[in-house]
């Protein structure tokens, strides 16, 4: 079940994609994840997950419209596949199962 | 954009980034970049933006993003090749004219480069096949004079024992006679001429030549003992087998006995000898040598592996100094395998020798490529309208520049390799005379080494005619050519012009050097030497002919075909000389070398020496034994006034009386000033015999001298040389220099001519409109002819301003090597540059005219 395993900065990545929701691109990506989690992310350390996750499934991409900013370069848009969203799914099931499974007197003291 | 002027990131980053990223991923991430960079730069500044650009840009210097070495569109290679081999062959079939120009012009090109190889490699390699080479040293020996040092070959006697003995780094020391002309050797009825050298026993330690029979150790061990070379050897026995242990009798004077056989020095060495004899006989036969201060033997050594040759020549000094020093004399240590090629020595210094021939040739042959090499270019690129569409249509479709390159590399490398093919044909056929202009015996063999220099030439040139072409038409772009808009871009103009008035320059230097050279040796050839050297031959007296001598001249001289006959010593490079001359006021510390000629009475008439004073030695008076002549320039060193009558002091006892001063004559090379000489009655020491002939009766004479002394000694061999050939080989070399660059020149121009007559059919075509309507018009041929031959005759004249001043100053340097020489005229310049001029005009108006005399309306029927 579980032979499909999310990093933590991966499980982010996606998130974020997911919230972004048809906006995200590199540079929204990088700065919704400033601006949620306060965490600096290197544009290399993203991109490379990006791929990654493009890669295993989870991710599609597509470059949008030429724009005349950023010197006339398009955006790379990526959205969350269906496989992407499962995976999701999944994960936070597993996390809720773990949360609901940690006894109460844990928190009570 | 809101914010101000400069809001671009680092021009090198973006470069970078473009370069290693992939190409994939390239339009995004750059993007993103530059937007980051935009922000951070209204929000922080530039210099701080700057800084985190480079971060990021780093950030993405990984493996994910950066681009694979190997393209990821390949190429079909095979076919590439394929259809450039197809065009190839098509581009040949369809332009016949321009494919046949450039095949004759890089196949004669290259000929000559090849045979140029062969020439250097041959030269390059002479001496060079003694194992001890890189220790084996020649000792000089140097003169100074308060005016110059002189460096000579000859060395003292006892030299090589001393240092031998003295000199712990020196392994051998080797003393070598090597002047002997012709020695007779006798086997019991068999006679043979040879050439032989008196050596010391270490001379197989020091030398590598291949001893047949005997060993290194055993050969000389009886100063008795003679090796003969394997031909000589074969002459005098019949095969090598049973000689060893023979007796040979040596100029009928002395029995010795053959310790040896050596193989036939090879072509390649410049000692060449035919028998070898102990250097003690030397000694014992002529006391002179064992003297510190006469001169004469060379001196070879072999250092210990690892000494330092200028180590060794100071302790020499020091040792001379120290323990001999009879005579103000220095030494100094040179490589004997360079001897061959660096041999001009200036103040004690080497200052050059053959191998600025070889480098000239070298540069000739270079020169001479290169010429060809344009032809190609130009040809090529005069062709790159027809090209253009093509290359268009390819780039349209997804060609690469690369892919193009190729294409037109292909091209000039397939006509490469078939001009080698046909150089080497062409090598082949002339080899014989090459060999016989150069004085050499080179084989033409396909050997490994000489197949990889085939190989590289035909690359290197294939590349170097190719490169210019395949950039300029690769570079075409699409757009422009599809649009039908060529324009003959004035730099390739530019550039074409400029490379043919390269050809014609460098052609025109050539040929004027080689006229400079054909000047000056026809100027030494016929300068008035103060003697005749015409119709006279001379011979050595040896074997019984010396005691027979006064019958072999009254004899002789009866003959009307013999014009005078008498006795001296060689003429041509004349080797002996004294110092020891002393006069009125001589300084005894200034040295001063005198020509000694040892020469029976008539000598000076029968070569035609005049005298400017007092009189010639005879009989008249007695014996002249005590008298002497002397030569002009010998009296203005000794600076007397009125010299008839005075006394002179020679060999430090004997008192002689000037009796005559001879005109200055030349014996020497041209390459050298007149040296003080003096003549002396002296019978003895006079072997050579010199005879005037009648002129045109030549033949007749020689016949009736070599009756004669086959009557007088039916052992002598009658081997006679002319004078005036003899002389003419002083300057074989330079004789060799002209007549090689001669054809080389020849080929110069051959191929600047074919080049420009490529240029005229191209330009006849394009202009074939133009041509047509201008004689509906009214133009007679003759104005066509000048249309034409306007453009090309003016580049022609260009090459003529420029090639002069150039040919002029190399012209002057080379003169400067001889004393005497010829003035450069102005006409050789005017001339060289009519010749070329008119050659030109004439390969232009051959096709001008054929385009001048061509019906219009086949020129503009189409379309």
């Amino acid at each position: 079940m579980s032979k499909h395993h999310l990093g933590e900065f991966e499980e982010i990545v996606i998130l974020t994609v997911a919230i972004l929701h048809g906006k995200a691109y590199g540079i929204a990506i990088i700065e919704e994840i400033e601006k949620r989690l306060n965490r600096r992310v290197s544009i290399g350390s993203l991109q490379t997950v990006l791929k990654r996750l493009e890669t295993k499934g989870y991710l599609s991409s597509e470059l949008g419209e030429a724009t005349k900013v950023r010197g006339g370069k398009r955006k790379r848009f990526f959205t969350v596949t269906a496989y992407g969203l499962k995976i999701l799914e999944e994960t936070k099931n597993q996390r809720l199962k773990l949360w609901e499974s940690i006894p109460n007197t844990v928190f009570e003291r | 954009m809101q914010h101000k002027k400069n809001c671009n990131p680092p021009r090198w980053l973006i470069l970078f980034f473009s370069w290693f990223c992939h190409p994939d991923h390239l339009e995004d991430l750059e993007g993103d970049l530059r937007e980051r960079y935009d922000q951070r730069h209204r929000d922080v500044g530039k210099r701080k933006a700057d800084w985190l650009f480079f971060l990021d840009v780093f950030s993405l210097f990984r493996p994910a993003f950066i681009r694979p070495i190997k393209s990821n569109h390949p190429i079909n290679i095979f076919d590439m090749w394929k259809h450039n081999l197809i065009m190839t062959l098509r581009n040949f079939k369809r332009s016949k004219t321009s494919f046949l120009i450039n095949l004759l012009s890089l196949s004669s090109g290259l000929a000559c480069a090849i045979l140029i190889y062969l020439w250097v490699v041959d030269e390059l390699k002479v001496d060079s096949f003694h194992e001890k080479g890189d220790r084996l040293y020649q000792v000089m020996e140097l003169w100074e004079y308060p005016d110059r040092t002189d460096m000579i070959t000859a060395t003292q006697g006892p030299l090589a024992k001393a240092l031998s003995d003295n000199i712990p780094e020196i392994e051998h020391a080797l003393a070598i006679v090597d002047w002997i002309e012709d020695y007779q050797l006798t086997v019991e009825d068999k006679n043979t001429q040879a050439k032989g050298f008196y050596v010391g026993p270490e001379f197989f330690d020091v030398l590598s030549y291949d001893l047949l029979k005997g060993s290194k150790d055993n050969v000389f061990e009886d100063v008795n003992n003679v090796v003969l070379s394997k031909k000589t050897a074969e002459q005098l026995f019949g095969s090598i087998e049973n000689a060893v242990g023979q007796s040979v009798e040596v100029n009928h004077q002395a029995l010795f006995r053959v310790g040896g056989i050596v193989e036939n020095p090879p072509s390649n060495s410049t000692y060449q000898f035919d028998f070898l004899i102990h250097f003690e006989k030397f000694r014992e036969y002529f006391s002179w040598v064992n003297s510190w201060t006469n001169h004469g033997p060379a001196t070879l050594v072999t250092l210990n592996e690892g000494a330092d040759h200028k180590v060794v020549t100071e302790k020499i000094n020091n040792f001379y100094k120290t323990t001999i020093d009879k005579q103000k004399v220095k030494y100094k240590l040179l490589s004997f395998p360079d001897q061959y090629l660096y041999s001009r020595y200036e103040n004690g210094e080497i200052v050059g020798g053959r191998i600025e021939y070889v480098r000239l040739f070298s540069f000739i042959g270079l020169l001479i490529i290169v010429i060809a090499c344009i032809n190609f270019m130009n040809m090529a690129t005069a062709r790159a309208s027809r090209h253009a569409k093509s290359i268009g249509v390819k780039k349209t479709i997804g060609a690469r520049r690369r892919v193009i390159i190729s294409q037109y590399l292909t091209e000039s490398l397939l006509l490469t390799a078939l001009s080698t093919t046909l150089a080497i044909f062409f090598v082949r056929w002339v080899l014989p005379q090459f060999n016989l202009l150069i004085g050499k015996e080179i084989s033409f063999q396909l050997s490994l080494s000489f197949i990889l220099v085939l190989l590289g030439i035909t690359l290197a040139t294939g590349l170097l005619a190719g490169s210019y072409p395949a950039l300029y038409l690769s570079s075409f772009k699409p757009v422009d050519v599809l649009k039908g808009d060529i324009k003959a871009s004035w730099r390739e103009f530019f550039v074409r012009r400029g490379l043919v008035i390269f050809q014609f320059t460098m052609t025109i230097v050539l040929m004027i050097g080689v006229l400079t050279i054909y000047r000056q040796i026809q100027f030494v050839q016929s300068k008035n030497l103060g003697y005749d050297k015409n119709q006279v031959i001379h011979f050595n007296l040896n074997g019984e002919l010396p005691k027979q001598y006064n019958t072999l001249l009254t004899e002789a001289e009866r003959n009307p075909e013999i014009k005078a006959v008498s006795r001296g010593q060689q003429l041509i490079n004349h080797g002996s000389s004294t110092i020891e001359v002393a006069w009125d006021g001589h300084n005894p510390e200034e040295m001063i070398a005198f020509h000694n000629f040892n020469v029976d009475y008539g000598f000076l008439q029968t070569l035609g020496i005049k005298l400017l004073e007092g009189r010639h030695f005879s009989k008249k008076f007695g014996t002249e034994q005590g008298k002497v002549i002397f030569n002009e320039k010998a009296i203005e060193i000794m600076g007397m006034e009125d010299p008839i009558g005075k006394q002179v002091t020679i060999w430090k006892d004997f008192q002689f009386e000037i009796v005559g001063i001879a005109e200055d004559f030349h014996f020497r090379s041209l390459h050298t000033a007149i040296e003080p000489v003096f003549f002396i009655i002296y019978p003895e020491n006079a072997q050579e015999v010199f005879v005037k002939l009648e002129k045109g009766k030549e033949q007749e004479a020689i016949q009736k001298l070599e009756s004669l002394t086959e009557r007088l000694d039916p052992n002598y061999i009658f081997d006679f040389n002319y004078l005036d050939e003899e002389y003419a080989q002083l300057y074989a070399a330079e004789q060799r220099v002209e007549s090689l660059a001669r054809y080389f020149a020849g080929f110069a121009l051959f191929i600047s001519c074919l080049g420009l007559f490529g240029l005229v059919i191209f330009t006849a075509d394009r202009r074939k409109k133009e041509i047509g309507i201008r004689k509906i018009l009214g133009a007679t041929s003759m104005s066509i002819v000048y249309l034409f031959s306007k453009e090309f005759t003016r580049l022609v004249l260009i090459s003529i301003v420029i090639g002069s001043p150039i040919a002029y100053f190399l012209s002057k340097n080379w003169l400067e090597k001889f004393t005497y020489k010829i003035d450069l005229s102005l006409w050789y310049f005017l001339g060289v540059g009519l010749v070329v001029l008119l050659i030109a005009l004439l390969t232009i108006s051959s096709q001008a005219l054929k385009s001048a005399y061509v019906n219009p309306k086949d020129y503009l029927r189409e379309e």
